[in-house]
């Protein structure tokens, strides 16, 4: 079953179709709970509302487990870490089933053959809570690097050291202004590498650079790239969209 | 009680908006950041020292009062006198009572001497002169600012207004020559150490077994003032107390690395009691080059309370090297603004303790990213302390105030923003998917 996430729905809807495109493109069966879907309740935690937090989780892990899926696999690593961190601390209970981030799902399936060029010089941006927190590094990495065309530069500030988009802990919600200084510092940096793209894998993170961005450089999602590179259109999804 | 989230903003517009600081951080930070990815490099063994520390600290606070205890009674045994004092408030008196009033002071950089402002008190309430040693201090000290950085307290003042802060105290035009600017402070403080009452110093390690007070520094400033003046106060944290003379080495081994880049700082002073003499018939006398009297003051204030704390505990671990500050996001924009006596992630939950929880309401600008936990040498798991000081910020009713607002949205809507919840179709339908759970 999939998890799309709030942010991933609301605020960055074609990141969400871009994953269930690249998914019924791998003929991967699913399935999405749309309207029923819920909050994994994450931002409050992060902000301190363990009380409020548990409430919202308490509901959430009771609809999950209802709809006796036996694999959730999340787009956002924000989902990602609460269900499979924050639920057993908090909850003293897990889901009682496999979490996946939407990278992991992804590269299970992908062929190489399926996957058209993309001409692109590109820096991938870890997600702290994909990266650091839930330890996913080299999924998204693998998946870029399948795609014929794709050259990644790797930071010094990457992996473990991977700088932060400035989105995370309730900082855009609480303090935007904040969030977008951090953004912007990053997208300069990247800039200085010649990279033509910021390539991330998680919806904050694309959100804030996209917010934060004048354009230079193009703000990218992971499942958008995937698609692009599924269905050959570059210049058409990728171009027109940065 | 909502106004202190608008005052937060408040502080990041002016800190977004002050493009001098932002130059002068900058410089710092990137030549931090090149200076200890050399030295790491150099240096392999300090990742591993780093875990070893750790254990050491965990041990060392499991332990506080007892090693206290033992240090106390070391350094009573060299004829050295020491104080335990709960509050800062207990501290000052006691140097009150040792340093007397109009006295001359020379002082080296202690960020515990900041936490109970003892400077400010020994200038205000005793009339006394005290000159900062530091260079860094010395530049905040005339210009009336507060540090903003644990290491480098001056970092916020790029060289340019540096030059203009120190003419003013030279009464002649100094360039912005960096190199002019120290041999201009090291003229002035040089009579300033031998005329001195009092020798004013923090501590960064002390070893129990021995009494031995280890104090790192590179600009020689601290070595002055601790041996020159005929008195030595220490003002130390109970928290900095280790078991042995080794693992005081230890810590010193590791902190110049993550404090300055550097793979060993300028000078490491060992001090174990006043200095003394016994080559006249093997009789004993107290105070012959350096201090006749050292006095050590271990401060409690609010580390009893930290160490009790399950999870906070943690924060007793810190070095205070100030590398995470380097590395984070949001103190390479802010700088001081993100914190208040002690700053960043871990400094929120220092100030807290120290100061009180109404000043550490910066920990809601720590994005939780735990870039500071990779770099600390003894992996400090800063997010998480945050984020538990977080949650003891709002039980005290300080919660921000657009908070309540997505929780009535996830209660009602079933999503932060109130959104009609019938928009995550939407994305499928555009994918082409049919709703199918």
């Amino acid at each position: 079953m999939l998890w799309i996430g709030c942010t991933s729905s609301y605020r960055v809807p074609d990141l969400a179709s871009s994953f269930m495109h690249i998914l019924r493109a791998l003929k991967v069966d699913f399935k999405y709970l749309g309207s029923n879907e819920g909050c994994c309740g994450s931002i409050l935690l992060r902000l301190g509302l363990r009380k409020e937090f548990s409430e919202v989780a308490k509901k959430t892990l009771n609809l999950i487990r209802s709809t006796g899926a036996r694999k959730l696999v999340t787009h956002c690593p924000g989902c990602l870490r609460a269900f499979r961190l924050d639920y057993p601390l908090q909850l003293g209970t897990d889901l009682g089933l496999e979490v996946q981030h939407s990278t992991q799902i992804i590269l299970d399936h992908v062929k190489p053959s399926i996957l058209k060029p993309v001409e692109i010089k590109a820096v991938y941006f870890d997600p702290c809570h994909l990266g650091r927190h839930m330890n996913v590094y080299e999924p998204p990495r693998h998946l870029l690097n399948m795609i014929p065309g794709m050259k990644l530069i790797e930071l010094n500030e990457s992996r473990e050291a991977s700088l932060c988009c400035g989105a995370g802990g309730g900082v855009r919600a609480c303090f935007e202004e904040l969030a977008l200084a951090v953004a912007q510092e990053v997208l300069d940096y990247i800039k200085l590498t010649g990279a033509e793209a910021i390539i991330t894998a998680c919806p904050f993170c694309y959100h804030n650079f996209k917010t934060a961005s004048d354009g230079s450089l193009k703000v990218l999602d992971i499942t958008q790239v995937i698609q692009a590179s599924i269905e050959g259109g570059l210049h058409g999804s990728l171009g027109g969209r940065s | 009680m909502d106004h202190w989230a608008e005052d937060l903003r408040t502080q990041i517009l002016e800190g977004l908006a002050d493009q001098i600081r932002r130059i002068a951080l900058k410089r710092a930070w990137i030549s931090y950041v090149s200076s200890k990815s050399a030295t790491l490099s150099k240096l392999l063994h300090l990742k591993e020292l780093g875990l070893e520390v750790r254990r050491i600290k965990e041990h060392s606070i499991e332990k506080m009062y007892e090693l206290v205890k033992e240090a106390s009674e070391a350094i009573e045994e060299c004829n050295g006198h020491i104080y335990l004092a709960k509050t800062g408030e207990e501290a000052r008196r006691i140097v009150a009572d040792i340093v007397g009033k109009g006295k001359l002071v020379v002082k080296s950089k202690s960020l515990t001497c900041e936490e109970i402002e003892l400077r400010e008190y020994l200038e205000e309430v005793l009339k006394c002169k005290v000159l900062e040693t530091d260079l860094g201090e010395f530049i905040v000290q005339l210009r009336k600012e507060k540090p903003t950085h644990i290491i480098n307290p001056s970092i916020h003042v790029p060289k340019e207004e540096v030059a203009k802060t120190l003419s003013k105290l030279a009464g002649k035009e100094l360039p912005d020559d960096t190199s002019v600017l120290v041999s201009f402070v090291r003229e002035y403080l040089r009579e300033y150490y031998v005329k001195a009452d009092v020798g004013l110093s923090g501590a960064n390690v002390v070893a129990a077994q021995t009494g031995t007070i280890f104090i790192v520094e590179n600009e020689g400033n601290a070595r002055f003032s601790t041996n020159a003046p005929p008195i030595h106060i220490c003002v130390v944290g109970m928290e900095k107390v280790v078991p042995t003379f080794s693992d005081a080495f230890k810590i010193i081994e590791l902190l110049p690395a993550y404090a300055s880049g550097i793979p060993m700082a300028s000078y490491v002073s060992l001090i174990t009691g006043p200095s003394k003499t016994a080559d006249i018939e093997k009789r004993l006398v107290y105070g012959v080059h350096g201090p006749k009297e050292l006095h050590v003051i271990f401060l409690d204030n609010g580390r009893t309370e930290i160490a009790k704390h399950p999870v906070l505990r943690e924060a007793l671990y810190c070095l205070r090297c100030g590398g995470c500050l380097y590395e984070c996001p949001i103190y390479r924009i802010l700088d001081g603004r993100f914190g208040h006596n002690y700053f960043g992630g871990i400094g929120s939950i220092w100030t807290a303790y120290t100061r009180g929880f109404d000043k550490a309401l910066f920990a809601y600008l720590c994005t939780g990213c735990g870039r500071c936990k990779e770099m600390c040498p003894v992996k400090i798991d800063v997010p998480k302390l945050v984020e538990e000081l977080k949650a003891e910020l709002v039980k005290l009713g300080f919660r921000h105030p657009k908070v309540e607002i997505l929780f009535k949205n996830i209660l009602s809507s079933g999503n932060p923003w109130g959104a009609p919840q019938e928009l995550r179709e939407l994305h499928a339908k555009n994918a082409g998917i049919t709703i199918s759970a």
